[in-house]
């Protein structure tokens, strides 16, 4: 049922990101001084970063469940659940993080615009360098997620499917 | 707009904690009904709900990373005894988030099972399910109550 796949891409992305967030969120807070660092970051600017990340994640989710053949109540193979996961993953990882990079880079052309103009060329440069190691950077590290992500799901799936009486892991 | 943050986080997490438990008592008392018209009415609110939910935990947990930031340099640190019950709702919203996926993914599998699935035992573990998402919820709530005033 179509609706019901929109309801799960949306429900699993969205699992996903929070996941993501609070799995940072929670050793941060072990570890460093999170409140000083969380204060240097505008409530504006994280919620947009986060927005971008929950936007990508189910839009990447969505993507991988057509691929893999994953519909509310049937069975997909885990090795196509394992390897599309892994795969918009990685993709998840590259829109994510060029969404930053758009961001960033307006925020930096403003400034060098409104500071002196010869710093514009030097934003570009950066820009095209931030672009080429952050689209492998970040493909690396979201195939990793999207495939620990993959796992889990998959053990999800199992334990829904038990609890709803569909017929066991197969 | 701190203001505006927590009022989003409390108005998501009582969503979540009131259409759940709605939906509890609602399956509870129509366990024994196996009218195919009440059962799809049912599924229709499970939905709705679901959508509903996973939007509120998405904002739940945008705002809360908010709310952290509103502390700053004050935070307490995480040895400290709100620290300890920071770390320890944490971990429970944590847990919470896995059951959540779990109930949404066997409602989708249940909707799509044939009619003629045995609706009264799947509806007592589906009232089941969403009386321990009611029950979670309001284990987190107790935490954040004695977060936020003591």
């Amino acid at each position: 049922m179509r609706e019901d796949g929109l309801l799960l891409a949306f429900a699993l992305g969205t699992f996903h990101a929070v996941v993501l967030t609070l799995g940072l969120l929670l050793p941060l807070y072990l570890t460093i001084d999170l409140g000083e660092a969380l204060a240097e970051l505008n409530t504006a600017v994280g919620l947009a970063v986060f927005g971008a990340l929950w936007a990508t994640s189910v839009y990447c989710t969505r993507r991988a469940m057509l691929d893999a053949g994953l519909r509310a109540g049937d069975y997909a193979p885990a090795a196509n659940v394992l390897r599309y996961g892994t795969g918009w993953g990685a993709w998840n990882g590259v829109l994510f993080f060029w969404c930053l990079l758009a961001g960033g880079a307006v925020a930096l052309l403003v400034v060098a615009l409104s500071e002196s103009a010869d710093q514009v060329g030097g934003v570009i440069v950066f820009g095209i360098i931030a672009f080429g190691v952050g689209t492998i950077l970040s493909s690396v590290i979201g195939s990793v997620l999207g495939f620990l992500f993959a796992v889990l799901d998959i053990e999800l799936l199992w334990a829904a499917r038990a609890l709803a009486g569909a017929d066991s892991r197969e | 707009m701190s203001y505006l943050v927590r009022w989003l986080h409390v108005t998501s997490v009582a969503f979540v904690f009131g259409g759940a438990l709605l939906i509890f008592i609602l399956l509870h008392f129509a366990s024994g009904n196996r009218d195919a018209s009440a059962r799809r009415v049912i599924f229709d609110l499970m939905r709705a709900f679901e959508w509903g939910s996973w939007a509120s935990l998405g904002l739940v947990i945008a705002t809360g990373v908010g709310n952290l930031a509103h502390f700053g340099a004050t935070l307490p640190e995480p040895r400290s005894e709100w620290g300890r019950e920071l770390t320890l709702k944490l971990g429970l919203v944590l847990a919470f988030l896995v059951f959540s996926a779990v109930r949404t993914l066997a409602v989708a599998t249940a909707a799509n099972l044939p009619a003629a699935s045995p609706a009264p035992r799947l509806q007592r573990r589906l009232a089941t399910l969403y009386g321990v998402t009611a029950a979670l919820t309001g284990a987190i709530v107790a935490v954040a109550i004695a977060l936020a005033h003591f």
